[in-house]
């Protein structure tokens, strides 16, 4: 039954987390969150830090999940997440997209699964020390179960691979002499609406540059708030695909446990629109 | 409203900046005293922590506290000269690795924030030690 993952395997592994607590390591916080597509990062949006708190020499394997909820539909994603050394990061991320009761008639599939295998190469520069701003580039298999709803709305695939460059730093003493995170993205995708609506569409087949962006200020290093923004390509015809964005509220008691709850616009999605709501992160690390 | 809103941020901005950036960051620590107070909390915290403590074990805690307290007053615009060794040559032999560098920036929050400095003034000091990583591991 791995094709939906409950929400309750992650509540269930996240208490084991502590328990198996990384007593050194980076500095906490710099392991980022574990995403909706499972790569260390924001909430939405990769950066190029390596999950968890390893550094060299170590490894460091992060749980991950989050829920979002907006006006028809809902979206709960899992993660795991692996780094070495705090140059490589493996992980695999499973999502499940719900549409509300209603929209659809009765007998039809609600819910579309999306399976993310994803790899991130640290390759140059540092989050918070030396002249250069930690850099990373990424790769994400996806499949989409959705071969006959994304089909029938124009999309050319079900499965595909996207690669982002990520550059992220931490400036110490910032404005308001905060430490700030500043973090962008570049990823070449032809996925629709992340790949859950499929790859491609008829007649466009190109891949598309899109940005990615997030910043946060740590009012403590306890406590952070922040800001992201997705942009998406053009999407299937008619269906009126949006770029996303959210700002949030991150808490980072420890290393080993971090919970972020964001306020998200997700725009039009599949011709309804309006999609704002809640999402919830909840990210911890052995 | 949109503009008032923006107006107003940007004020707020704009005084946040200038205040903190008027303050020296030697006056923000409360001068020779605050300086002195900081580096009592920052030995004793690294001296009780459990992973780094034991490199202190051999050290003589007064010259070591002399020393730290004329760099931090060097750093922050205090006006001090610092006559230890230097960095490369204080660490020379511990081959710090980055997790125990990371330990003491860990164990000087603590000590500054049991001490009552304000994470601002925290942020600031740190902002000005970490150039020195480089110096600092693998020595």
């Amino acid at each position: 039954m791995l094709r939906q993952p409950s929400p309750l395997i992650a509540l269930l592994l996240l208490p084991i987390a502590p328990l198996h607590a990384a007593d050194e390591g980076r500095l906490k916080a710099t392991g980022g969150l574990v995403t909706i597509e499972a790569a260390a990062g924001g909430g939405l949006v990769p950066w190029a830090v390596m999950a968890g708190s390893s550094t060299r020499p170590g490894v460091d394997v992060v749980a991950g999940f989050s829920a979002t909820q907006v006006a028809d539909f809902r979206l709960a994603s899992l993660g795991l997440s692996a780094s070495w050394n705090d140059r490589f990061e493996l992980s695999l991320g499973r999502q499940q997209f719900t549409v509300d009761r209603g929209l659809l008639p009765a007998g039809i599939d609600r819910r579309i699964g999306q399976t993310v295998l994803g790899a991130k190469l640290r390759i140059a520069g540092d989050l918070i020390y030396g002249d250069l701003p930690q850099m990373a580039i990424g790769l994400q298999y996806k499949h989409s179960d959705s071969d006959v709803l994304a089909g029938a709305l124009g999309a050319r695939r079900n499965d595909d691979v996207e690669a982002y460059f990520s550059v992220t730093r931490l400036f110490l003493a910032g404005p308001f002499d905060r430490n700030w995170l500043l973090n962008g993205s570049v990823r070449a995708t032809r996925a629709n609406e992340t790949g859950l609506l499929g790859f491609g569409r008829i007649g466009d087949d190109d891949h598309a540059l899109v940005g990615e962006f997030s910043a946060a200020m740590f009012f403590n290093p306890e406590f952070a708030i922040g800001a992201e923004y997705r942009q998406k390509p053009d999407g299937l015809p008619g269906l009126g695909e949006s770029d996303w964005r959210d700002v949030f509220v991150a808490w980072v008691p420890n290393r080993r446990f971090s919970l972020a709850v964001a306020w998200v616009d997700l725009g039009t999605i599949a011709a309804r629109p309006d999609q704002d709501g809640v999402f919830v992160s909840m990210t911890g690390n052995w | 409203m949109r503009f008032m809103l923006m107006a107003a941020m940007a004020s707020l901005v704009f005084t946040a900046c200038t205040t903190t950036r008027e303050t020296r960051l030697y006056d923000a620590l409360g001068g020779a005293p605050g300086v002195a107070k900081l580096v009592d909390a920052i030995s004793a915290e690294y001296r009780d922590d459990a992973r780094i403590g034991f490199l202190f074990e051999d050290t003589d805690q007064d010259y070591f506290k002399a020393r730290l307290r004329e760099q931090i007053c060097a750093i922050s615009d205090g006006g001090c000269e610092y006559t230890g060794l230097s960095m490369e040559e204080a660490h020379s032999g511990m081959d710090l690795s980055e997790a125990q560098f990371n330990d003491f920036v860990d164990a000087s929050r603590r000590a500054m924030t049991k001490a009552g400095f304000a994470i601002g003034v925290q942020n600031r000091l740190l902002a000005r030690l970490a150039p020195m990583r480089g110096e600092v591991i693998h020595q």
